[in-house]
């Protein structure tokens, strides 16, 4: 399992990254467990990257297929960035794309706000 | 004094995660954690290449990983066998939402030097960092 639901209410879908890398070898089942969730949000997604302690372009990538999947009906929140997953984000300046708050209670705050 | 580790390695993305903790066990006490971080994300980067592009996924092929530190830098030297992989598949800039092609820039930012030689029967990854760039 890669992606654990934390909580999920008529706005909002937690998720939590279960694994510490998440790479080539995780990626393929990141996207399909992503797809399952999804299919069930009630719109905006946050998700939980404070586990993930190595992150590479095949994570990025999923990460992109998950904020494309999200898109059309709400947001991808990432949250609680490792400074190694954050490194990776922001040399690709993928922080430019992803909507990124410190942690989850952040996250939530600007959901309710 | 120079220290040289060998790792062979097959062709999959369970092999790779070996190779980087490999790597740093013979590296976190030579330099910085980020700069540790770094070299492993351009290691793992090079090897995800080699295992899709060079052997084409196809599995349960060799990777020889040869790495040296010394009192000035840290190399890594990668052989593969496979074909078609020189480290330019990556020809053009991703847009934001293509979800591949950044593995050669994040290897770009992450060490002093790569190179990548295609040559009569093997391809050659080498990837460096200046001890001074990592210093702890």
């Amino acid at each position: 399992v890669v992606l654990n639901k934390v909580s999920q209410d008529n706005r909002v879908l937690i998720l939590c990254a279960q694994h510490t890398r998440l790479d080539a070898a995780v990626a393929p089942q990141f996207r399909e467990e992503f797809i399952e969730f999804s299919q069930d949000s009630p719109g905006t997604i946050i998700l939980d990257l404070s586990a993930v302690t190595f992150l590479d372009s095949s994570g990025l990538g999923a990460l992109v297929g998950a904020l494309k999947r999200t898109g059309p009906r709400g947001d991808l929140l990432l949250t609680g960035l490792t400074p190694a997953a954050n490194r990776a984000v922001k040399l690709t300046r993928m922080d430019r794309v992803f909507t990124i708050y410190p942690d989850t209670a952040t996250a939530l705050q600007h959901v309710e706000g | 004094v120079a220290v040289t580790e060998n790792l062979t390695i097959l062709s999959d993305y369970q092999s790779i995660r070996r190779a980087a903790g490999w790597l740093r066990g013979h590296i976190d006490r030579h330099v910085c954690v980020e700069a540790a971080e770094d070299f492993e994300l351009a290691t793992v980067e090079a090897l995800n290449n080699i295992v899709r592009h060079a052997y084409r996924e196809e599995p349960e092929q060799p990777i020889f990983l040869t790495l040296e530190l010394n009192d000035a830098a840290i190399m890594l030297r990668i052989v593969d066998h496979g074909d078609g992989y020189s480290g330019h598949s990556e020809t053009h800039e991703p847009t934001p939402l293509d979800e591949s092609g950044r593995g050669l820039a994040l290897i770009a930012c992450c060490v002093d030097h790569a190179m990548f030689e295609q040559l009569h029967d093997h391809n050659v990854t080498l990837l460096s960092i200046s001890v001074d760039r990592g210093r702890r």
